[in-house]
Parts: C-alpha cells; structure tokens; sequence
C-alpha cells in the first residue's frame, strides 16, 4: 500500500512511523536546526572552521535556511576571505532569496575591502529591509566607525531590538576590535562591560570582554576575564590561546622588557 | 520526483515536497553540501592595504542630517588625487607586465630596480645628480619594458630593436622627468636656478616659498625684481629690517654708521658705493648676483637698476629648503 494512505481509518489504527536509529538512542535528531545551532554555537565561540562546517552542513539539508547561508557568509568574513564571501552571497541570494541580515553582510563585506561608498550604499537598503534582526544596524555602526561617525547610536538600535541578548553585545565587540581604533575598543567595552555586569556571566561574552581588555592593554585584567570564561567553558579553543597570549612573560629579559600592566 | 524523507511522488519542477516540505533534489544542493569554496592563499598583503584603507577612514558620502547619527562626527579621511594614483600605478606598468607574463623573478627583479631608481631619486633630489638617478630609473623601466615587449630576434631587426630600445628609454626619461616636474609644480615648490652655487643656496635644490606677514633678519626670501617689465626671480638674505641709515662703501656694509656683521649669502659679491634711508617697511636684501644681467645684455644699466632696499610687495616668501633633506639641517643652524 501506497505511504500516503497510511493515515486513513481503514482498518485499523496505523502502524507507528518508523523512528530514526537517532531518536531511538535518544541522541539529538541532526536536522538542519541543529547544525545551525551548533555553527552558531561555534561562531561566537570565535571557532569559524568549525561553524563554517555547520552552517554548510545545515544549508546542505536545507538549503532554504536563511541563517545558515547569513552564518556561512559571515564566517568567511572573519576569516578575511572576502573574494569568497562575495560568491557565497550570490549564492545564498540565489537559493535562499535576499534579505535584510544577508544584504548588511555584503555592506559588511563593501567595508572590510575599504570599498566604502558600497558599504554605505548596503548598509542603507540593509537598514530598510532589516525585519527584525539587529544585525544590519551593527554593520552600520561598524562602516560608522569608519567613518569616524556616531556609531554609537546604531549600536544603540541594535541593543534595544534585543536587550536581553548577548549575541548582539558581541558583534558589537567584535565589531570595535576589528576597526583597531581606540576609541571603538572604548565603545565596545561600555556596550559589553554594562551587560555582564547585569546578566549571568556566559563564556561567550566574558571571552569578548576579557579580548577588548587585552587591546586596550590591560592585559591583567584581560587575563582574569579569560581565567572566569575558562571555569565555565574550559574547552573552547580560543580562550586557550587567548590565556597564553596574556600569560605573564617568562625569564630574566622577558620579564625586563616586556612588562605588562 | 521523490521526497527522499516521506517518499510522495512531487511534480517534477517542485522544490520543496508538498507533504513534508522538504527540499527536493536541487543541482546546487550537493554543491552547497561540500562546503563554500576557500582562500587559496592568505592575501596577507591585499588585506593589510584593506587595514590601512579603513584606518583613514572615509567621508559619508550624504550631505549631513541633523539628527541624532551626527552627534559624534569626528570628520573624515584625505582623499588622494586621481592624477597621482595614475602616475603611481604607470610607473609599476613594466614590472606589473612581467607579472602577468608568469615571470615572477624577473618581475621582482625590476621593481626592486625600479624602487632602488626610485630610492635614488628620493636621495639625489635637490642635488645637481638628479639627472643622473631620473635616467637611472628610465634604464630599468626600459630594460624591464624592452623585456616584457616581443622583439623579433632576427639580424635584420637588430637595429631596428636598438632604436625602439632607445626610443623607450628616452620617452620613460621624459616620462619621469615630466612627472617630477608636474609634481613641483602642483607642489608650488620651485628649484633654485645654476647661477647659486653657495653653501647655503646651491643649485638644483628644491624650495617652497612661503608668503608671510612679517620677515626677519637672517630669513631668506625669494624676491621679484621687475627689469623692463620682465620679472626675474631671485632669492636672498634679509639683512637688515626697518629705518636705519644704509651705506655700503668698499663692500662693506654700514648699519647707522656701525659695520655690520652678518653676511649676505654670497659673502664675495661686490657691489658699487652706495648711500640711503630704510623706511620702516622696507628690508635690505643685498642681492647675491646680478640675475638680471644673466639674463638680458643689460651690464651696467642692469647694476644700476638694482637696489639692495626692498619694499614689502617686493619681497614673494620665506624660502624653505625641502630637498636635499639634510640640507634643513644646516639651514637651521645660520642665524
């Protein structure tokens, strides 16, 4: 008998659907939903090989999943492959359809290849197509700064879109530490520092904290923050070469000349 | 077409499945499943000119509103001219050609060539050996040109491709020389002329005068001086400023009736006996040669003409060597 009948009061009650080896162990189903969480997951853990994995597999099952392609897109940028992530947004614009997060990641890509006038260009129409997602008022900021403009203010949009969200908070430091700018590491501090101190410490956020303390040179205070995220999550690979990148300098000469504050 | 996850037999042009919605079999789904393409290479270099590009920031491009997103202008970054980039990018052209021809050594080659011409020219300049270093600079461009271009190597050619090899050399010598020349000339820096030939003012070295409200003695300036309606340019040092009884007897100078001590830039220049009156306005710049007799047959009539007194209107700007760098130094330290 054809499956589609299956559901019909024929006979008797319908045989139960056959359950996946997975669900049958009581392992998590490895759909799409979970290898974009896991990406996610990797992502602002700062792991970007491994969440670029996920996020390929999760648009592999399903190709129509906007935040897997947003995820890819955005992992190539960190990366610094911006050829790439280029073609990879025709690509997600072509399956999945363009919208508001995937046209600020081209702005986002317009600026970090200092093709500005693009960028701003982006960033706008991201603006106005943006639905509810914070991240095309983040990429604004980030070309504000370049700008040497408020970008505070979109920082300021995007966190009262999303106040209880520490994802936002770390784009935002991420953000601020790549333009290398003192002042932006200042902003992204405020933005950072305000939230951890009224929320539960995630490891997440105190790895971003303890990152922007480490480029404003308070390398002790940095090293403690990353000692905090280490307790909660010992196994995130970043944190660890975070931790010898701040760990106090060995030997007579070390000790010398390259005092720390 | 088959559902692969509830097996319903959809319309062949379906995308998703109409019962579990899931997607079909698309031509770019295995693609996408393999992962996105990566970086060959790290493009270190392309990457840190993208830094330094964000580092100087940008102006946004809309006039600015007056709302709340201008609160914080800082102000934007300084645009380079197109001219300049266009220039830049000519002058690697030969060496960008071995590139593109898969000839890496030898591309590296002529532009560490070109940069040692070019290092050259940054040291000579100022020098009367400036010629030399611009002529060095058009033999490596030529010799990388005349590589990257196909010369047929038969007998019959050979005179012909010695010709065109010179043709190239002297138009890249004309080139360079044409560029630094437009250069200066944006720069309105000026190039003092063969006639100087002192310690403090030499030939071939580069100068920007700088008009200024007040002048002081010891300030060398350029001065226009106006022969038969002809303006020849001439720079020297101010002597002395304001009223004072001026008298120059035996090439000496006398301030007030008291011998003056500073020298003018060329100490050994004569000038016949000579008597007045500054008014406030006026400086004595006691000329170092008699530029207007280099230039026309004029002898005595031009001897004549000159006056070591200036007026202010007289007097262009304050001169300030740029090139030979080492030469502010000395400058620096003349009273």
């Amino acid at each position: 008998m054809n499956r589609r009948f299956n559901s019909l009061e024929i006979d008797a009650a319908p045989p139960p659907a056959p359950s996946t080896p997975e669900a049958a162990s009581g392992e998590a189903v490895k759909d799409a939903q979970y290898f974009l969480d896991a990406g996610d997951q990797h992502f602002y853990r700062l792991e970007y090989e491994p969440a670029l994995k996920d996020y390929s597999r999760a648009t592999g099952i399903d190709p129509g999943a906007r935040g897997a392609w947003t995820g890819q897109v955005f992992c190539l940028v960190e990366l610094e492959e911006y050829r790439e992530a280029e073609l990879w947004y025709k690509k997600a614009v072509e399956i999945a359809g363009e919208d508001g997060p995937l046209l600020a990641l081209r702005a986002l890509i317009a600026a970090r290849t200092a093709d500005f006038e693009k960028a701003c260009g982006f960033a706008d129409a991201a603006l106005e197509a943006r639905g509810a997602s914070p991240l095309p008022y983040i990429i604004r900021g980030e070309v504000f700064l370049y700008a040497k403009r408020n970008a505070e203010y979109n920082f300021n949009q995007a966190c009262a879109i999303a106040p209880d969200d520490w994802r936002p908070r770390i784009l935002i430091a991420n953000a601020c530490l790549f333009s290398q700018q003192q002042p932006a590491f200042i902003l992204g501090l405020k933005f950072l520092q305000t939230f951890v101190d009224l929320h539960a410490p995630q490891p997440e956020t105190l790895l971003a904290l303890g990152r922007i303390q480490a480029a404003m040179g308070k390398t002790k205070l940095a090293r403690s923050t990353f000692e905090q995220a280490a307790t909660l999550c010992p196994e995130m690979t970043q944190l660890r070469h975070c931790l010898r990148a701040t760990a106090p300098p060995k030997g007579f000469f070390a000790r010398l000349f390259n005092r720390r504050s | 077409m088959i559902c692969p996850g509830c097996g319903l037999n959809n319309l062949p042009d379906a995308n998703r499945c109409a019962r579990c919605g899931q997607w079909l079999a698309l031509g770019n789904v295995a693609e996408a499943a393999a992962g996105p393409p990566r970086a060959t290479s790290r493009r270190w270099f392309r990457n840190r000119l993208y830094a330094i590009r964000r580092r100087r920031g940008f102006r946004w491009p809309q006039a600015a509103p007056a709302n709340q997103e201008d609160g914080g202008c800082t102000g934007g970054g300084r645009e380079i001219p197109a001219f300049v980039k266009a220039i830049v990018l000519g002058m690697f052209a030969p060496s960008w050609c071995q590139f593109r021809q898969q000839r890496r050594k030898r591309a590296w080659l002529y532009l560490g060539l070109f940069l040692t011409g070019l290092l050259g020219l940054l040291f000579t300049l100022g020098t009367p050996y400036r010629l030399v270093a611009i002529w060095l600079l058009a033999m490596a461009q030529t010799w990388s040109a005349g590589d990257a271009i196909p010369f047929l190597p038969t007998p019959s050619r050979v005179w012909k491709n010695a010709a065109a090899c010179l043709l190239l050399f002297w138009a890249a010598a004309l080139l360079d020389h044409a560029i630094l020349a437009a250069f200066f000339y944006g720069q309105n820096w000026e190039t003092i002329p063969y006639y100087y030939h002192y310690r403090q003012l030499n030939r071939g070295m580069v100068v920007k005068v700088t008009p200024q409200t007040a002048y002081q003695p010891g300030d060398i300036v350029a001065t226009d001086i106006i022969y038969y309606a002809q303006a020849y340019r001439s720079y020297d040092r101010i002597l002395a400023t304001g009223a004072h009884q001026v008298e120059i007897t035996g090439g000496e100078i006398y301030i007030d009736g008291r011998k003056f001590a500073r020298e003018p830039i060329n100490p050994d220049f004569t000038f016949p006996d000579w008597r007045q009156s500054m008014r406030p306005d006026e400086f004595l710049v006691l000329p170092s040669a008699y530029t207007i007799g280099l230039h026309a047959d004029a002898g005595q009539q031009a001897r004549n003409a000159i006056c070591p007194i200036l007026s202010v209107g007289r007097i262009r700007g304050k001169v300030d060597i740029l090139f030979p760098v080492w030469h502010r130094l000395l400058l620096q330290e003349q009273p």
